[in-house]
This record gives C-alpha cells, sequence and structure tokens, in this order.
C-alpha cells in the first residue's frame, strides 16, 4: 500500500516536472582576512594556536580581523569543532554549527561584528578546559565567518511544480586552537569501527568507519581493499583528530559480491598500524588494529627498546674493556715483537688476542 | 680610534640583530581571498524530471588566495556543502561532485604549488567534512614551505547527480569555503 503510495507520488512528481525549475544561489559579500594577535600562543611558525595546560586551566588570546574587501562585512566569531574528514583529514565546523566538544572551550568576547571596507579590529577570545578532561591533544578551532544568515532560513516548500535548488553562500577562516594537556604520551590508535553498504549519488559505495581511539593525532596513508572484487583504494590519513571517527566510502563494482567479499584496510600511521579483514557488517576476521609485526610497535616500545639497547650495549662494552685490562696487565712486560699484519682480515676477537 | 671602531662595531651589530628581530613582524602579511573574494556560485542549469537519473550543473567563479602570512604552516581550503533537503526529502549525500580546480601560480610565485583534489565519493561537496579542494602542505615534497604567495583557481562544474526517484521540491542548502590554518 505505502509502496503504491510512494509511487503514485513519483508519478504525480514527475508529470509536475514538466517545467522546469532552476536552481537560485545567494552570494557572500566577501571575506576577511584573521591573523593571530601579539602575545598569543602560537604553534612554530605562527600559524594557529597552541596552548598547553592542565585542566580547569583558562588562556587569553585575540585575533586581528581585516575587511580586505570594498565592501563592509557583518562577521561572526564562535569557537568550532574540529572534526576529521576522509580525505580531508581535520576540518572545522561550519558557522552556525552547535560546537560539542572543544569548540566549547573557545569564546569570543563578541560574537557578531561588523567591519568598514578596509578596516581592522583587534578581538578577544578566552579558551577554559574543562575539568576532568584527561591528557592528550584536543582540537577546536576560532571561525569568523561572513554571510552568515542571522536566522536559519525557514524550511522549503515542497509544494513547487518541479525540482529546485537553492544555496546559501558563505565564507569561513579558521584558525585552529590545539590544546595539549600533558601527562602520558601522546599516541595516536586507529581502529575500524563500522563497514557497510551505502548509495552514494547513483551507486553503490562501501563505507569503512574508522576512528582514533587515541590521544594523539595520527598522519598516514593506506589502502581499502577487496582483493576478490578487484577493488584497492588507496586512502590518505591527514591529521585524524582523537576521539572522532571518518567514513571512507569506497566505489563498489556494480554487481560485486556484497555477502561474503572479504574487505581488507591497511593503514600505517605514526609508526603504528592498522590492519583489518572481515566480511562487510561482520565481525573482523583478525584482530583490530595495534602494532604491526614488522612496526616495532610504536614510539613508546620503540624507545624502550632502544634505552634497554643502548645500556646493554654499554654494559657490554664496560665488560670488554675490563676483560681486556686484565688480560692486558701481565703481558705487558713480555711485550712481543710486532708483527707482519695478515692480509686476511682478522675477526674482532682475533684482533683482540693478537695486540695482547 | 680602536674605541670608536669598537663602538661602531658594537652599534652595527645590534643594530643588524634589532633588524632582524623586526623584519617578519613587518613584512608579516594575512592569508585570504584576493579581491574580489571568495567564488560566487551560479545557479544550477534547470532540469526536467522524466523518470531517469539526471545531471545539473553549477559554475563557481574563478578566484584566488595569497598567503603573505610567512608562516610556513600552510593552508587549506575545503568546500562544503549541507545535505540537499526539502525540509521533508533530501538526497543522499555524495551528490554534488566537482573534479579538481586548475590551480597556477601569481607571476613571480615560484613555490611549490597547493595539491588539488577531486570532490568526489567520501570527499564530495555535500558529505560530512566536504571537499579538501586545495591542501598547502609544508609537509608535502616540494620546497616544504606551504605554499605562500598568490595563486590562481579555475574551478571546475559543479554536477549533482538527480535520481530517478526524486521528489519534486525546491532542494536547500549551505555551501561554505572555508580557509584554515592548523596542524
Amino acid at each position: 500500500m505505502r509502496r503504491a503510495a510512494a509511487l503514485a507520488a513519483m508519478a504525480l512528481g514527475v508529470a509536475l516536472a514538466a517545467v522546469p525549475v532552476a536552481g537560485a544561489a545567494t552570494q557572500p559579500v566577501g571575506s576577511v582576512s584573521v591573523t593571530p594577535g601579539s602575545g598569543s600562543a602560537l604553534a612554530p611558525g605562527g600559524g594557529y594556536f597552541l596552548l598547553s595546560g592542565a585542566p580547569n586551566a583558562s588562556f587569553e588570546q585575540s585575533v586581528t580581523v581585516a575587511n580586505n574587501g570594498s565592501a563592509p562585512v557583518t562577521a561572526v566569531m564562535a569557537g568550532v569543532d574540529a572534526t576529521t574528514a576522509a580525505g580531508t583529514g581535520a576540518v572545522y565546523g561550519a558557522p552556525g554549527e552547535v560546537p560539542r566538544r572543544v569548540g566549547t572551550w573557545i569564546v569570543p568576547d563578541e560574537a557578531r561584528f561588523e567591519l568598514a571596507s578596509h578596516e581592522t579590529k583587534t578581538l578577544r577570545f578566552s579558551v577554559h578546559v574543562p575539568t576532568g578532561v584527561t591528557s592528550g591533544q584536543y582540537l577546536g578551532g576560532l571561525s569568523v565567518g561572513i554571510g552568515v544568515p542571522s536566522a536559519p532560513p525557514p524550511p522549503a516548500s515542497t509544494a513547487t511544480s518541479g525540482f529546485g535548488v537553492a544555496i546559501t553562500m558563505q565564507t569561513q577562516r579558521v584558525l585552529a586552537v590545539e590544546v595539549d594537556i600533558p601527562g602520558a604520551p601522546f599516541v595516536p590508535n586507529l581502529v575500524v569501527r563500522d563497514t557497510r553498504f551505502a548509495t552514494a549519488g547513483i551507486g553503490r559505495v562501501l563505507a569503512v568507519t574508522i576512528a582514533n581511539d587515541g590521544n594523539g593525532f595520527a598522519h598516514g596513508s593506506g589502502t581499502i581493499a577487496a582483493p576478490s572484487e578487484q577493488v584497492n583504494q588507496p586512502i590518505a590519513v591527514g591529521t585524524f583528530v582523537p576521539g572522532t571517527s571518518a567514513e571512507y566510502e569506497v566505489p563498489w563494482p556494480a554487481g560485486a559480491d556484497e555477502e561474503h567479499a572479504r574487505v581488507d584496510v591497511s593503514i600505517d600511521y605514526d609508526g603504528r598500524a592498522l590492519r583489518w579483514s572481515g566480511v562487510v557488517g561482520g565481525a573482523p576476521a583478525t584482530p583490530t588494529t595495534e602494532p604491526a609485526a614488522h612496526h616495532s610497535g610504536g614510539a613508546r616500545v620503540g624507545v624502550v627498546v632502544f634505552v634497554v639497547g643502548g645500556l646493554a650495549l654499554a654494559l657490554g662494552l664496560v665488560l670488554l674493556v675490563v676483560g681486556r685490562r686484565r688480560r692486558i696487565e701481565p703481558r705487558r712486560r713480555p711485550r712481543p715483537a710486532p708483527r707482519r699484519a695478515s692480509r686476511r682480515p682478522a675477526r674482532p676477537v682475533q684482533r683482540s688476542r693478537g695486540r695482547g | 680610534m680602536r674605541r670608536v671602531r669598537f663602538v661602531t662595531v658594537v652599534v652595527a651589530v645590534a643594530g643588524a640583530a634589532l633588524l632582524t628581530s623586526i623584519s617578519p613582524a613587518l613584512g608579516a602579511g594575512t592569508l585570504d581571498f584576493d579581491p574580489p573574494g571568495p567564488p560566487t556560485l551560479s545557479d544550477f542549469t534547470p532540469v526536467t524530471l522524466n523518470g531517469s537519473p539526471q545531471l545539473s550543473s553549477a559554475t563557481l567563479t574563478p578566484f584566488s588566495v595569497t598567503d603573505d602570512t610567512g608562516s610556513g604552516a600552510g593552508w587549506k581550503l575545503v568546500f562544503k556543502m549541507t545535505q540537499l533537503t526539502t525540509g521533508v526529502h533530501s538526497l543522499a549525500t555524495g551528490s554534488v561532485t566537482m573534479p579538481a580546480p586548475v590551480v597556477v601560480p601569481a607571476s613571480g610565485n615560484t613555490a611549490t604549488a597547493p595539491i588539488v583534489h577531486d570532490c568526489a565519493g567520501s570527499s564530495a561537496l555535500d558529505t560530512a567534512g566536504g571537499c579538501r579542494v586545495a591542501v598547502a602542505d609544508p609537509a608535502a615534497p616540494g620546497d616544504g614551505l606551504g605554499s605562500p604567495g598568490t595563486w590562481l583557481f579555475s574551478p571546475k562544474p559543479l554536477v549533482l547527480t538527480i535520481p530517478n526517484d526524486v521528489f519534486v521540491g525546491t532542494y536547500s542548502s549551505t555551501f561554505t569555503a572555508t580557509l584554515s590554518t592548523g596542524p
């Protein structure tokens, strides 16, 4: 019954769509440049804010906003969340989006202000780190948007005679605000959270959701593959924000097996590796993530191996020197005449004996 | 005489040091779309629904981005559209795609160009993260400067795929062009 009703509605839509409706786009009135204010805590190079502090810390920072255009603009300043997008890395919330994470820590003194043509203003904002935040790297952004409507547009009417598109345009400048909470080492940990098939546009895609369950940024690259279906899609991981996930979509060949095809996800990042194999929608056939055997197990394990190895080497050298001294002392007096060097390269042990 | 020379050298060295410390501040500029500003979007071409999938297109005007900050931190240009919806019916995400734009340096700019990307699949314009249209990454192969200077963009057309079973109505979306600086 519902299907019949839907078909009837579609048929009516097709009939009504005989008169085409063009899409309309509204345009922004300009853009602004935003630079960190003097005295702010900045990352090396000065491109964005880098703050370090304990939970409950507060920071006062500033930005300089300039209207380089020939028309006055109304700017909207706000804190925005940083999330991760497939192929994009860290991305920031758009003007008007309600922040739920680090964006809520960032509070500008002025949320909306006017800038005349070629006018410059320096504005302050504060960053409040909540209590109870654990050690790690946190990322948000200070957004200055132009062309942002003061109120959300009313929902478009469906009582139209055809298909139309209405686009509202806005521009945004974002300066990242990274807050590092010291304590435990910053270590990323990528895991496969979900796999599913979906429709995108007019085709099918394999959607793989990957999350960063660690407390540090991840950067790397890899592939999502289904060997039996000749699918092998390279993927890039650019600044994967801790505590976020991203859905990577891979075009799925028409008619390819969606029920039994095995999918392999392989990503190398920051000295670690994610290896996942399984059937879409099912449990992984192999354990999710964790350092691959050939990857030495991440920074911490690498440091431990380096330190233990160094200590063992030092101990070995000390024992060698002590042993040589004990053997050298009694032989010094009756020192034999030097012998001709042999053409055959001596092994370290033989050389040691020869010198004695 | 020796004392005079010594004082002269000290003053010269101090002056040079002071100049070195001041020069970056004097030269520091901004990161922004150049006048006449950010790109503007044309209307989508009209379509007549006929029960088959159809395409509609729109064009962005050429634009330029200038990074005169001297930070070497690079920058990222992201285009993002919210999901097209009538408020009742929505088009599937991933419906709006755009080939990578052509980017060329302005006259005299010899820096490594930003890397441009196709906006399709999981990087289509109307996806959760939008599309990284251009990334100026100092860690990318090249001079490691993060693509400073002025870059001229010639966007390719946006293509909207309209499925055969679409409902009539006016589908709204917000297009956000974001210039960001960050890790």
